[in-house]
């Protein structure tokens, strides 16, 4: 319980390291930054909602007359927003795991790497359950003040 | 004189770049990353210092990091991410 909030405050340090790094080694091999890469990336909202429909989605035309362009493009941006706030808070809550993994995808072997992924796949999964009931211990704690494990 | 482990350095006396040279060689430059760990275990175990621990690695890390093999690199930008995340832990949470 306690640990989970050491984890997610590691996680923010982690995050934080990143973007130092990322900052301050310019020069970086494209396959070692996209390890380090931090959570926020410069999109205004609209790419998350394109996203979360799985791509190739045309928004309502704003040219026509009929059309508002507020309605539409200010919609996306906010609803795509509030995808990519969610998707931030997740990413700092299972980061952890996420970073694990793809550190491990790094010793990928040429030979089964098919088997690989797919154990890390389970791996990481486990990981996220343990986390998850980890972070339900604690809210359990700061919402009542009592520890399930004393 | 060109040879692959490490002996051109020592005749010119340097030690230290003599005995990069040959780690580096050895196992595809992977005995570079697991020595450093292996030191820094036993940096940790000897002092009972994390944080002197943590920066001698970043040291390390920065004067190694642009003559060691490409496969080792990853490793040592992990290594650098970890060391650092767990100084800034140190000193926001201590």
């Amino acid at each position: 319980m306690k640990i989970a909030f050491k984890i997610i405050l590691f996680t923010f340090m982690l995050n934080i390291a990143s973007g130092i790094l990322i900052f301050t080694m310019p020069n970086l091999d494209p396959a070692y930054s996209s390890i380090l890469t931090p959570i926020a990336d410069q999109t205004q909202g609209r790419d998350e909602l394109i996203n979360s429909l799985e791509g190739n989605v045309t928004l309502p035309s704003t040219s026509s007359e009929s059309s508002n362009v507020k309605d539409v493009l200010l919609d996306a941006f906010f609803i795509g927003k509030i995808i990519k706030f969610v998707k931030g808070i997740g990413t700092l809550l299972f980061g952890f795991i996420k970073m694990l993994e793809s550190a491990l995808l790094m010793f990928t072997p040429t030979i089964g790497a098919t088997a690989y992924i797919a154990f890390l796949a389970k791996i990481s999964s486990a990981l996220a359950t343990i986390l998850s009931l980890g972070y339900g211990l604690g809210i359990f704690w700061l919402w009542t003040g009592k520890a399930f494990t004393d | 004189m060109t040879n692959a482990t490490g002996w051109a350095e020592l005749y010119d006396g340097r030690v230290i770049d003599a005995a990069f040279t040959l780690y580096n060689t050895a196992t595809f430059g992977w005995a570079v990353g697991a020595l450093l760990m292996v030191f820094e275990i036993m940096l940790l175990i000897k002092t009972k210092n994390p944080p002197a621990v943590l920066i001698s690695t970043l040291i390390f890390i920065a004067i190694y990091i642009g003559a060691v093999k490409a496969q080792v690199a990853g490793l040592l930008i992990l290594l650098a991410l970890v060391s650092l995340a767990g100084i800034l832990y140190l000193v926001f949470t201590k």
